[in-house]
């Protein structure tokens, strides 16, 4: 059986028979003749019959994976920020931003191409570069750096200003899980001033497991 | 006569003109292009004013009733003017301070969210045969004025209960800021605004207040706005969450 979370830039595919989970360019998803048994994702409906809310999915796959009943668990992809808070099982809070203060993923990813530089082994930046949204915060970015600040330095006050956005978003807790591809920038972990547990990049794919049979869970 | 309306004009004006063809203005019909109202007003603009500004430009009226004190919106107010300058059209404008709650039947009754709304617009200029429909249980609350794109009225089951300036139009009390704020705290509730209206501060308070869901929407509902209700009324629901 195959599970797909089709995202925005990335697609992360389970193989439940072979145990394998793998990443592809959703692009080149997209080109293949790969069809998924259920999925979930911004481009899932190309690719499947059987979708599942991502959100849902990101939900029952954090519960899979923490096995605690409290949570809040935050996804930060390519193109959204979305987070769900459950209390004692129950859903408690949830919010899911697709316009200011999105394109986050995709904004690092542009700029680390660009710079030629692995945002994950800069040093944390004490001062935020004060970041609306990945796209407005670009245009801060060069305009620092052609006021002759170091690169490495401004590219850093980028991501601790993302890392503020989000944590604002989320209402300033001590403490959350994180999912999805920053999981493996650890200056992107380091930037929020809680506690920060990554979870990975294949949460929504755990939870899509409760749909494997066909039924919900 | 054809004769626009905008809002909800007090009943006596209404009454008045009983034996005409009214048009609801504020609706985005088939064939409503919003870009008509650039003429007049910036682009970045609450789309529900500017099929009210499209819709005077289109469709060809008699006369306008425009509903447009605090009963509206202070867009409202500011375009009923524009329009009075450069159509050739009489208006009327009205501020409606009725105080007498109607039965809010509709919004709490068993038809599918769409119908509902459709309904209680139509009940504005004509009375409605309310007799056969029946009470539903909710499990959802939708808050807030009849969206400019429709569509978002789908992703809700028929056990939605209506709140908000909607729940005030059938009320015939649209200037009701109490009823308007008004919600059951036990029910999850969406909490809607069309983008660019002033609302917004009402939906957005108000949802945070009662842990309910703040969206706004510009023209029309796009994928990642569908996806956030829909995971908010799947994380609600009683039971399990289904496939889509």
């Amino acid at each position: 059986m195959l599970l797909g979370d089709v995202g925005t830039s990335y697609t992360k595919i389970l193989d439940i028979q072979k145990k394998d989970y793998r990443i592809i360019n959703t692009l080149d998803l997209l080109k293949s003749e790969i069809r998924f048994d259920v999925a979930c994702g911004h481009n899932a409906r190309l690719k499947t019959d059987r979708v599942v809310n991502e959100l849902v999915a990101l939900e029952k796959g954090s519960r899979r994976l923490i096995g605690n009943e409290n949570f809040l668990v935050v996804d930060v992809g390519s193109k959204d920020i979305k987070y769900v808070k459950m209390k004692d099982g129950k859903y408690d809070e949830m919010d899911w931003n697709a316009l200011c203060g999105a394109t986050l993923g995709f904004s690092i990813e542009l700029l680390e191409n660009h710079f030629n530089v692995k945002t994950s082994e800069l040093e944390k930046a004490s001062e935020s570069l004060g970041v609306t949204c990945g796209v407005l915060g670009m245009a801060k970015i060069f305009d620092k750096i052609s006021e002759g600040c170091e690169i490495s330095d401004v590219l850093a006050s980028f991501i601790k200003g993302i890392a503020d956005n989000v944590y604002k978003f989320i209402d300033e807790p001590d403490f959350f899980y994180l999912s999805g591809g920053l999981c493996n920038n650890s200056l992107f972990i380091k930037s929020f001033d809680c506690k920060v547990k990554p979870l990975g990049r294949f949460v929504p794919l755990e939870g899509l497991r409760e749909f494997e049979s066909g039924g919900a869970g | 006569m054809k004769i626009g309306i905008v809002g909800v004009p007090p009943q006596e004006i209404l009454d008045k003109y009983k034996r005409n063809d009214f048009i609801d203005l504020d609706t985005l019909f088939d064939f409503t292009d919003n870009t008509k109202a650039e003429l007049y007003l910036p682009k970045i603009y609450c789309a529900t004013i500017k099929s009210i500004i499209a819709n005077a430009l289109t469709i060809k009226l008699d006369l306008i009733i425009f509903d447009n004190g605090y009963s509206k919106c202070d867009n409202g107010r500011f375009v009923s003017e524009i329009l009075k300058r450069e159509l050739n059209v009489p208006i009327i404008t009205t501020q409606n301070n009725a105080t007498r709650r109607h039965p809010q039947i509709i919004c709490e009754s068993d038809l599918e969210l769409r119908k509902k709304f459709d309904l209680i617009v139509d009940s504005v200029v004509k009375d409605v045969d309310k007799s056969m429909l029946k009470y539903v249980e909710p499990e959802y609350g939708f808050w807030g004025v009849p969206p400019n794109d429709f569509s978002i009225l789908d992703l809700f089951p028929k056990e939605t209960h209506v709140f908000g300036w909607a729940r005030c139009m059938e009320a015939k009390v649209p200037a009701d800021l109490e009823l308007e704020m008004t919600v059951r705290e036990d029910l999850p509730t969406v909490f809607y605004a069309q983008a660019f209206c002033s609302k917004n501060s009402l939906a957005k308070y108000l949802a945070k207040r009662y842990n309910g869901l703040y969206v706004e929407v510009d023209d029309v509902l796009d994928n990642s706005v569908k996806s956030k209700i829909e995971a908010y009324l799947l994380l609600n629901k009683k039971g399990s969450a289904p496939i889509f």
